[in-house]
């Protein structure tokens, strides 16, 4: 054949020479080499692109080959040399063809998340929440859901750069080396490093090594808006048994920075169906929720009483409400503020309020946000004192994260351990200023040039560990080694100061007394299989301690109040982190590109939120580009008009400050982050217009009993049968087939609209655990998404002041006549003996007969290749779970209930030689679902959860009047009801 | 009455040679080589667009979730509809006896061809994955699988794949006896060979007569309920569902109405610039073009009363769902498209109640044109429009034709005309033996 044979034995070895690591498993392990990865690689081996002659005999050994080892291509990928210790609920071991599981955590705007992760042969695919990890209690948000695509984007640095050329790990250590013998000569005053938020109690231990070892270095924290963490305090809520909550300003229920578990207390302070407590329906009791923000928000739409105005409206009603309950605020506020005439809107929130608390008395709480001015918070600390909730229902902690040592002050020496504070355009611009520089990020960023660009590793590639909102600390531990040449924060510090220690190690020497040393493995390894590491709960600081802190810098509420003065054509904005996309740290992940945004339901774009009023007084469409103009900046983005936001007002979502290397983020969305700080804008618009994608274009019901909702009051008036959940309509009930019948298991869902706060949690979950792929925005414009669950949002009331947000997430409803059965010319869709709607994707033709008949549109096509062409490098095939098929062009496909999740769950009771027990099986979506919304079980149990739920007043099918009998039913949302309109 | 439909100097040997000649005697003209051009050009951008479709799959249309099917559906049920008249003209007008059918049931038979030819690529091109077609084939397979038979598309596909073998059949029997003209009458023996082959020895003896005109007829009996149930067939496509605007049992009637509506136009649409190009003026005469005018009319009516119905039973179920739809056909984003129909289908055709415009070739050819526009408007109303908006409303969306779903549908147009004009170029297109019946009888009533 050829005289360089891609099999022969000296590649091989080489291979087995470089290894270190000693033995060796498979061949693919082995012949380790660029050599064989560039053969993987190639369509054809070396040699055979020559014109030789070939033999048949050879012909047929090369195809055998190339057979052989097309299966592994991107096999480059093992589990961490260190014992890492899987979730104990599990078998310990790797077993071929089965899942195991690990917790860990992941680290995130000021708290971290606890997750059990799910690995298959050594790679990990699919996120869970870890339920004895206080922040998760078993769910998540989005971003941890989108975690893992981000481990596996093709996008991510491979190697360090030297002034953006390729440099190996060697050299970068000489380097470091090198810069701690220049700290040593001066004590390290030109050293300085730069955090983004981080909760690690290592990095904190070697931020404070540092500092020993060179005196004069400094350390700063930066979030992503350029603004310094230093606030000592945190705030922890327990809302669980709380009959009131007031939240200012705070958007408790997003599930994004606030963690998921206040989303589960809430809906358990509300939860009617499935509670224990609250059996009888006369004695239910249930939280009232009172929201005041300057924005629309999931919290806003699931307050009873909502009230959004302007920022600068916020400190007054809140004043106006301390008034009330008569107390003493500083004379130093309440000077500055010339106060406006109250409008009704504001008298009959802040009444309703005032009723409320007054009401409930002791069981009522104010959760405020802690971006809030300083005096803000003030008030609400002596409104919560006021009612006495310090300790019942909130308590103040020291901050779980890393505080600011002092101001960010430049040095010749930078190191910036995160992407985070370079989002800021007045930090980049500092960075840049810096003489040596080290940048540890994910993609890298070539526009501050630094002189190192270090690739950074995923959290679940490293050793860290990070504490919960309310202090817990968890061991964050590896599922894999680092795919690339890359570090961690804790690597890159210990390695700095120390060049010897691993991450593992540093990790373990903070936890030395908790944990035990490296040869006591007994507490560490219950830490690591549980996830979090028990300690008793922070000391609480008394709120009298807090306040004294504030008043020392009450002086910066005279500007802040002053520059809130504004003149009649301005717009006031509030800037927010963008919903999906976050400060822009997830702007790279498909995934979250593509879910669409809370309530717009916008994909792949972050337009400016406008009144209707202001947009049809500047006779402004969705989509029409406007420029903002303030002093002497200016940004042009274009609106989107969206109800209930305040008139004068504008409000932005950061996280578009582009890096240009990254493949998905391209040409998307709008940079804000020059108006961070920014108060007022005049807005003015240029005439031009851009095309804006939405997945749901119309949000009102037109008279339809879609999302059903009904008030406490009326549902206590007809418990038997509340009209609201069932409006009079004929159902028809006759069929020309006869009905199906179930001797074994009957699955069914169902959704709990009193509980889903609409986070979007289980849309991601599902495409994560469904193989889901992303199609861009240009197919999105087309209708062509692929969410098998989707949250439909409805609006109630007047355009200005929607009266009613509903979310209702609507995945494939398995109806017992199912439409789309009858009317598939090769039974690609059936039913299952237990009721599944299934999908024979083998067998589907690709009529779409089954979608035009589907009166819920769940069904989702694969009108081109998408799944490969999502799949775009060989490391995105990792990312697969192996036990949901890829769909190829022309199929079409839809939620099953994860029928591999059913199906597992059936292989254990065999094993086990036990019968399915309710709650064995746990839908991807029910497991994301922080507020508990998605039931599912067996319907012919009746002890089940999901029957109890199923058989209760509340329940309706949604469009039952077509006699589809939907198997996934919803539970009517109930609200408070303030007796407002 | 009969001599309106035959040339007053008529005779067997000018009947027979005006229609033969057309093939074996004329040379080519220009016009046809133009005409076959142009056929040819769009035949190729119906190719380009196969190629394409298939390289790039049916997300190059503009179909979405939603709206499932698009231009693809509405072209398929529109040119089966125009495949109506020739099986109608030919099956049920014979058994009718009425005999002006004879000099058009030729070429309107072969237009039924060549239109269930077009509208027969539709079906297997809008599959995502047309290489699994046979799937929709019961054949014994390994896997034990069987077509799903509740669903109407097997119910279609078996409708459809039955008219057309049937249509072919009844074409080629028809022409049987013309063809041994043709053999008797060429000029070259390799012509007399090709015809002589197709003629299956046909020797016009008196036994073979007998036989004939029995199996014609027994053909005639069995294309006739074919003509009603493939399109009551197609409509069931969408009255079997749940869609509302598709849910509707007003459906058969008023597709099948709908069909020979369009499939008259049609018909008039190619045998008004046949007839003056072909100076054919004598064998096809005004009086058929008449005739053919007052059955568009008749049809047209009840294809009117067909959406008078429908509107009302969705005013009269007084359900949400239909009411909604209706009400988003009169005033919705696409009431341009609803009121267009209006005017081609129910208001330009009462003009043909006047006489004037059924005499007047080039208004009659006008007012056929339009009406084919109007029952496509009426296939793309019913069938994409009441897909975007359906039961929820987070799920409206537009739906926007691309230039490919364009492009197939031209390219259509060009196997149409290609096939339409080998057709006249090489066959009989006017049934010989039967205007040479009507010449006998003409005569022996004159005595």
């Amino acid at each position: 054949m050829s005289q360089h044979d891609p099999l022969s034995l000296p590649i091989i070895q080489a291979g087995e020479l470089q290894k270190s690591s000693g033995y060796w498993r498979s061949l693919e392990e082995l012949a380790n080499t660029a050599e064989f990865h560039q053969y993987l690689h190639r369509e054809f081996p070396p040699g055979i692109d020559q014109p030789t002659e070939t033999s048949r005999r050879d012909f047929m050994r090369l195809m055998g080959a190339s057979l052989l080892l097309a299966g592994a291509t991107g096999c480059e990928f093992k589990q961490p040399l260190e014992k890492i210790v899987p979730a104990a609920r599990l078998n310990a071991y790797r077993v071929p063809g089965t899942a195991n599981y690990y917790t860990t955590a992941m680290d995130f705007a000021g708290s971290a998340v606890g997750l059990t992760v799910q690995a298959r042969q050594g790679r990990p695919i699919k996120c869970e929440g870890n339920p004895l990890h206080p922040s998760s209690l078993g769910s998540t948000g989005i971003f941890q859901q989108a975690a893992i695509l981000d481990l596996y984007n093709p996008d991510r640095l491979s190697t360090p750069l030297h002034h953006g050329e390729p440099a190996s790990k060697k050299q970068f250590t000489i380097a470091l080396k090198a810069l701690a013998d220049r700290c040593d000569a001066d004590e390290g005053s030109e050293l300085g490093i730069v955090l983004g938020t981080t909760t690690s109690p290592t990095v904190r231990r070697l931020l404070d090594a540092t500092i020993e070892r060179w005196p004069n270095a400094t350390w700063c924290a930066i979030d992503s808006s350029g603004k310094s963490v230093s606030s000592n305090t945190a705030y922890v809520y327990d809302l669980t048994n709380a009959n009131a909550i007031v939240s200012i300003g705070a958007d408790f229920l997003s599930g994004r920075d606030w963690p998921p578990c206040y989303v589960r207390q809430f809906a358990d302070a509300r939860r009617i169906v499935g509670s224990q407590s609250k059996e009888s329906p006369e004695n239910v009791e249930m939280a009232a929720l009172h929201s005041l923000g300057s924005a629309p928000s999931l919290t806003s739409a699931k307050a009873d009483n909502s009230l959004i105005v302007k920022p600068s409206a916020v400190g007054q009603i809140l004043i106006e409400l301390a008034t009330r309950f008569d107390l003493s605020i500083p004379s130093k506020i309440l000077n500055t503020f010339d106060r406006q005439p109250l409008s009704k809107r504001w008298t009959s929130w802040i009444d309703s309020v005032e009723q409320d608390l007054k009401r409930n008395g002791k069981s009522s709480v104010v959760i405020v946000d802690p971006g809030m001015p300083r005096w803000i918070q003030l008030l609400a600390i002596e409104l919560n004192a006021h009612l006495d909730a310090f300790g019942k229902f909130v308590r103040m902690i020291d901050s779980p994260t890393v505080q600011s040592s002092r101001p960010f002050l430049l040095r010749k020496n930078l190191i910036v351990l995160s992407e985070e504070p370079t989002r800021s355009p007045n930090c980049a611009k500092r960075f840049k200023e810096a003489e040596y520089s080290i940048l540890l990020s994910q993609h890298g960023n070539a526009s501050l040039n630094p002189t190192w660009t270090i690739p950074q590793s995923h959290f679940l590639e490293t050793w860290s560990d990070a504490r919960a909102h309310d202090g817990t600390p968890s061991i964050i531990q590896p599922l894999i080694t680092p795919l690339y040449e890359s570090y961690s924060d804790v690597e890159l510090l210990s390695m700095l100061i120390n060049d010897s220690e691993s991450g593992y190690q540093s990790v373990r020497k903070t936890w030395k007394s908790e944990l035990g040393n490296e040869d006591d493995d007994k507490r560490w390894e219950t830490a690591l299989a549980t996830g979090i590491i028990k300690q008793s709960p922070p000391q609480a600081i008394s709120p009298q301690v807090l306040k004294e802190d504030i008043f020392k810098h009450l002086e910066e509420t005279q500007s802040d109040i002053q520059n809130r003065k504004q003149s009649l054509n301005d717009y006031e904005v509030t800037i927010l982190p963008d919903p999906t996309v976050w400060d822009g740290r997830f702007a790279n992940n498909g995934w979250l590109q593509e879910l669409p945004k809370p309530l717009t339901h916008i994909v792949w774009d972050n337009p400016a939120w406008i009144s209707p009023s202001d947009a049809s007084r500047m006779q402004l469409q969705n989509g029409d580009i406007v420029r903002l103009n303030a002093s002497d900046r200016n940004v042009k983005i274009p609106i989107w008009i969206i109800p209930g936001q305040p008139p004068g007002s504008i409000t932005l979502f950061r996280g578009s400050n582009h890096i240009q290397s990254a493949s998905v983020s391209r040409d998307v969305g709008f940079d804000v982050s020059q108006l961070i700080g920014i108060q007022r804008v005049r807005v003015e618009p240029t005439g031009q217009h851009h095309q804006i994608v939405t997945t749901q274009h119309f949000q009102l019901m037109e008279g339809r009993h879609l999302a059903r909702s009904g008030t406490l009051s009326e549902y206590q008036q007809n418990p038997k049968h509340p009209e609201f959940a069932h409006p009079p309509s004929p159902l028809p009930e006759a069929s020309v087939y006869p009905p199906w019948e179930y001797d074994g298991h009957k699955w069914g869902m169902t959704i709990d609209l009193t509980a889903c706060v609409g986070c979007s949690a289980c849309v991601i979950a599902c495409q994560s655990e469904n193989n889901i792929p992303v199609v861009g925005k240009t197919q999105c414009n087309m209708n062509r998404h692929m969410h098998w669950i989707r949250v439909d949002t409805y609006y109630k009331g007047p355009v200005e002041a929607p009266t009613q947000t509903l979310h209702q997430p609507v995945p494939c409803m398995q109806c017992e006549h199912a439409p789309c059965e009858v009317v598939c010319p090769v039974a690609a869709t059936s039913h299952s003996d237990e009721g599944i709607n299934q999908m024979i994707y083998n067998r589907c033709i690709g009529t779409r007969y089954c979608s035009n008949n589907c009166p819920y549109k769940v069904r989702r096509f694969n009108f081109h290749d998408y799944s490969n062409d999502f799949i775009s490098s060989p490391v995105m095939e990792l990312l697969s779970n192996p036990e949901v098929t890829l769909r190829s062009r022309g199929v079409m496909e839809k939620c099953t209930y994860c029928i591999q999740r059913v199906e597992n769950a059936r292989i254990q009771s065999h094993v086990r030689g036990q019968p399915i027990q309710d709650g064995d099986i746990q839908m991807a979506c029910q497991a994301a679902c922080p507020a508990e919304a998605i039931r599912f079980g067996d319907l012919n149990d009746p002890a089940s959860q999901v029957a109890t739920a199923a058989n209760h007043p509340l329940n309706y099918g949604l469009l039952e009047g077509l006699n589809t009998k939907p198997r996934t039913t919803y539970l009517a949302e109930v609200r408070k009801g303030m007796g407002r309109a | 009455m009969k001599k309106d439909l035959i040339p007053q100097d008529a005779s067997y040997e000018s009947v027979t040679a005006e229609v033969t000649d057309l093939v074996l005697r004329r040379p080519i003209r220009t016009g046809w080589m133009l005409s076959f051009f142009m056929g040819l050009v769009l035949l190729n951008v119906l190719l380009v667009s196969i190629g394409w479709l298939f390289t790039y799959g049916v997300g190059i249309w503009g179909i979405n979730i939603p709206v499932g099917w698009g231009l693809a559906i509405v072209n398929f049920v529109w040119w089966i509809g125009i495949g109506h008249a020739g099986t109608l003209i030919s099956a049920i007008l014979l058994l009718l006896h009425q005999d002006w059918r004879a000099s058009i049931n030729r070429f309107a038979e072969a237009m039924t061809l060549f239109a269930v030819a077009c509208a027969g690529l539709y079906p297997l091109l809008h599959l995502g994955r047309p290489q699994y077609f046979f799937y929709m084939i019961p054949y014994p397979a390994t896997t034990g699988m069987w077509p799903q038979f509740r669903s109407p598309l097997i119910w279609d596909f078996f409708a459809v794949g039955t008219y057309a073998t049937v249509s072919l059949v009844f074409w080629y029997l028809g022409m049987i006896p013309d063809l041994a003209t043709m053999r008797d009458r060429s000029k070259s023996l390799w012509k007399a060979r090709v015809y002589g082959a197709l003629a299956l020895g046909w020797r016009n003896s008196a036994q073979h007569w007998y036989h004939y005109k029995r199996t014609y007829l027994i053909l005639a009996g069995i294309a006739t309920p074919l003509v009603v149930s493939v399109h009551t067939t197609v409509s069931w496509d969408f009255s079997v569902s749940i869609v509302s605007g598709w849910h509707s049992t007003i459906f058969p009637p008023y597709f099948v109405g709908g069909a020979i509506f369009c499939g008259f136009a049609m018909v008039l649409v190619i045998t008004i610039p046949l007839r003056r190009f072909y100076n054919v003026k004598d064998l096809v005469t005004a009086k058929h073009l008449d005739n053919m005018a007052k059955v568009m009319l008749a049809a047209g009516l009840t294809v009117s009363y067909g959406y008078l119905m429908d509107a009302w039973a969705a005013w009269y179920k007084n359900e949400p769902f239909d009411s909604y739809i209706y009400s988003n056909r009169f005033v919705g984003p696409y009431a341009t498209c609803f009121w267009a129909l209006v005017l081609c289908n129910c208001v330009i055709p009462q003009l043909l109640w006047f006489p004037w415009f059924r005499q007047n070739t080039l208004a009659l050819f006008a007012i056929s044109v339009i009406i084919n526009i109007g029952m496509w408007l009426e296939r793309f109303i019913i069938i994409s429009l009441s897909l975007h908006r359906d039961h929820l409303p987070s799920s409206w969306a537009m739906y926007y034709p691309t230039v490919w779903d364009w492009l197939l549908y031209a390219g259509t147009f060009g196997l149409f005309l290609s096939l339409m004009l080998l057709f006249l170029r090489l066959l009989p297109s006017i049934s010989i033996y039967e205007m040479r019946e009507s010449l006998s009888e003409v005569k022996e009533e004159q005595g």
